[in-house]
């Protein structure tokens, strides 16, 4: 790693910056494409938060690895092949331990996604995904925020709704299918295809 | 398999309550049709996607974290060269950098070098600052080499306990804090002050130990209050409790601390408050909540109110450190107006049918909490009219280990309300009998049972059985995208049925 001796002040180049020992600018790096390696990673792994560890490790990686970086490329590319090498050995040293089967499924299931790759970009449905949930009932968006962003376990949620699990299940269900399909048309529309 | 069969079965998979069966059925399904193996693929990518944008990490909150972890990274390298220059050229709140600390991050190579350079580093500035510190007062008697603190000021009766029995009992001012000492305080108060001239203020019902170990100071708290005032010439010191750690950076700042929540409040400077899922970055007149170590801290915040939250902080005048201030007189919550229902004032505890359980020795609970006006809490509970269609109900106040005669209530029917500061909450939270019952009440009037008196409806019935029950009641506020639970209120009441 460069030393930071000198931040040169008309440097422009976030990366130069940073090879200068410049942490703010990498800061920067850091804001700019963490969303789309937190949407590549949270979509291939079960875990929200193991997808999260394994993001600050591509930036770390990136960090510690940014004087190797080829400025005549796009950055985002670089750290996308950090993300998936380090998800690669990540899930190597998993499936060595999981079985089951909803393991079998999910194994199937993410083989799938795996092949969505060149076709759906997460980062772009994440963003579609933000415009569809504006797009949601009063009563739908309560629902999806108890499941997802309060994370209340499901019996509570009937408790609270005084709905039985199968019909708050099926409305989730019902839900995810409806924004499915609305990320799915804004994506379409993005690129033209409407 | 038809259209709807197929629905249910990714409904429970997605609720991950799918049996080994049907979890076989499904798999069958999906090897059988690739298309519907996209289908599915691409709900659960909306089901992740779902997870990421509603209760990940703020993009500020994730990018802080990972350079927090750099920045140590970045000193190391250039440690040695720039130490002195560093410490003497910043300003005393800009000298540290600290980074969180993260469970399961795996050593590598390098930053087991990095480590060992960063030792040796800490080594060095030891040597460096330490010596330079000075004894809190002139005063004191000379330090042994295991004193960290010594007690500055107290107010009422402050336990201090060591391995040592005999050396323990209650603090005097001037007494010498050992590294591993547990001080608490129950209804008292205590001002410490440490070596390196950082004052620790406690509040009322507050517990911890203090570790100097590795030359920082560290206070472990298991509940209560403390106010951290760091010395010009101290290094980071740590305040952590069961939901997190809070490290200093140069600055002042308040660590409040219960068995739902701990709040860091910053006055000056900046601290790191960090647990296993994350790390916020928390500046002068923000707060920040701690509610588990295994979730990301709550949204950094402006901290209103800070007057009167640390108001308790001015019963040590540093000008007047000896001093005892008057302890204030708790403020009951506004009674309410009794209607005309009947409950039968509590009876002494020898005259109770049913053994109370026994008292706990020496409780930790303060007399008067640490205020926090930004969460709310229950203030009591009532019994309610049921016959009543009033939008802000009058009850009587049910005391602790009261006994109810439903016999003589209106429809001989039990409704009780928890009674919340402020009125209006995002929900309350009822557990009653350690869990045999559990809701969620969303609108006021928040009753047991729940009510659709917001609507001009009545209240549901909840039959009790007769017998003793544990009610506790648990309000929540709104924050950000989630809820944070304000100070829950628990009592025992006795339902008897009898003219």
């Amino acid at each position: 790693m460069h030393a930071p001796a000198h931040v040169d002040e008309e440097t422009t180049d976030p990366v130069a910056r940073v090879i200068d020992g410049d942490i703010d600018a990498f800061e920067g790096i850091v804001l700019e494409h963490q969303s789309s390696i937190r949407a590549h990673l949270a979509v291939r792994l079960r875990d929200r938060h193991e997808a999260d560890d394994l993001a600050q490790e591509v930036f770390l990686t990136a960090y510690s690895r940014i004087s190797t970086f080829d400025r005549g490329r796009p950055l985002r590319a670089w750290l996308r092949g950090i993300a998936d090498n380090l998800l690669r050995n990540h899930l190597r040293k998993k499936r060595a331990i999981a079985k089951g089967g909803a393991d079998d499924v999910m194994v199937l299931l993410e083989s799938r996604l795996a092949g969505m790759r060149e076709n759906a970009d997460d980062e772009e449905a994440l963003e579609a995904l933000r415009g569809c949930l504006g797009l949601l009932d009063e009563r739908a968006r309560r629902l999806v925020a108890m499941r997802y962003a309060d994370e209340i376990p499901l019996a509570k949620i009937c408790a609270r709704t005084g709905r039985r699990h199968s019909a708050v299940t099926m409305s989730l269900h019902r839900l995810r299918e409806k924004l499915r399909d609305c990320v799915r048309g804004k994506l379409a529309f993005a690129r033209g295809a409407m | 398999m038809n259209m709807a069969e197929r629905d249910q079965l990714l409904a429970d998979f997605m609720a991950g309550a799918l049996s080994e069966d049907r979890q076989h059925v499904l798999l069958e399904e999906l090897q059988a049709d690739a298309d519907f193996a996209d289908r599915v693929a691409e709900l659960l990518r909306i089901h992740r996607l779902l997870g990421l944008e509603l209760a990940g990490a703020s993009a500020e909150q994730f990018a802080a974290e990972v350079v927090h972890m750099i920045r140590p990274k970045a000193d190391a390298s250039e440690f040695a060269r720039k130490v002195v220059a560093r410490i003497r050229s910043r300003p005393a709140n800009r000298r540290r950098r600290w980074r969180p600390m993260r469970e399961g991050a795996g050593l590598s190579g390098a930053s087991i070098g990095l480590a060992f350079a960063a030792t040796a580093a800490a080594v060095l500035l030891i040597a460096l600052v330490y010596p330079r510190t000075a004894p809190p007062r002139a005063s004191s008697p000379p330090t042994p080499a295991a004193e960290v603190a010594r007690v500055d000021a107290i107010e009422g009766d402050v336990e201090l306990s060591r391995s040592d029995p005999e050396a323990g009992g209650l603090a005097r001012p001037g007494d010498a804090i050992l590294s591993g000492d547990r001080i608490r305080t129950a209804l008292s108060r205590a001002k410490l002050v440490f070596g390196s001239g950082t004052e620790v203020l406690v509040n009322r019902g507050t517990s911890f130990s203090i570790d100097h170990s590795d030359g920082a100071g560290f206070i472990d708290m298991e509940a209560g209050e403390v106010f951290v005032a760091m010395g010009d010439e101290d290094r980071g010191f740590v305040v952590r409790t069961r939901h997190g750690r809070t490290v200093d950076m140069g600055t002042r700042f308040d660590v409040a601390s219960d068995s739902q929540l701990t709040t860091v409040i910053v006055t000056e400077g900046r601290v790191i408050s960090s647990t296993d899922r994350g790390s916020a970055e928390v500046d002068a007149g923000q707060e920040v909540a701690l509610m588990s170590v295994s979730a990301p801290p709550g949204k950094v915040k402006e901290a209103n109110d800070l007057e009167r939250r640390l108001a308790w902080t001015k019963a040590f005048d540093p000008k007047t450190p000896q001093v005892v201030a008057k302890v204030p007189k708790v403020v009951p919550p506004e009674p309410v107006a009794p209607p005309k229902q009947t409950v039968e004032e509590p009876p002494p505890v020898a005259a109770l049918p049913v053994e109370p359980p026994a008292p706990v020795p020496a409780p930790a609970k303060p007399a008067t909490p640490p205020a926090r006006p930004q969460l709310p809490e229950v203030v009591g509970f009532s019994l309610i009219d049921p016959r009543s269609r009033d939008p802000i109900p009058k009850g009587i106040k049910i005391p602790d280990r009261a006994t109810i005669n439903s016999f003589r209530l209106p429809d001989r029917t039990i409704i009780i309300a928890a009674n919340t500061a402020p009125r209006h909450v995002a929900h309350v939270k009822f557990v009653l009998d350690n869990g045999k019952y559990t809701m969620v009440e969303e609108f006021f009037p928040y009753t047991l049972g729940g009510d659709t008196v917001h609507k001009g409806g009545g209240y549901n019935t909840l039959a009790l059985k007769s017998g003793w029950h544990t009610l506790t009641a648990t309000p929540f506020v709104k924050s950000g995208d989630g809820f944070l639970p304000g100070k829950a209120l628990t009592i025992r009441f006795r339902v008897v049925a009898g003219r």
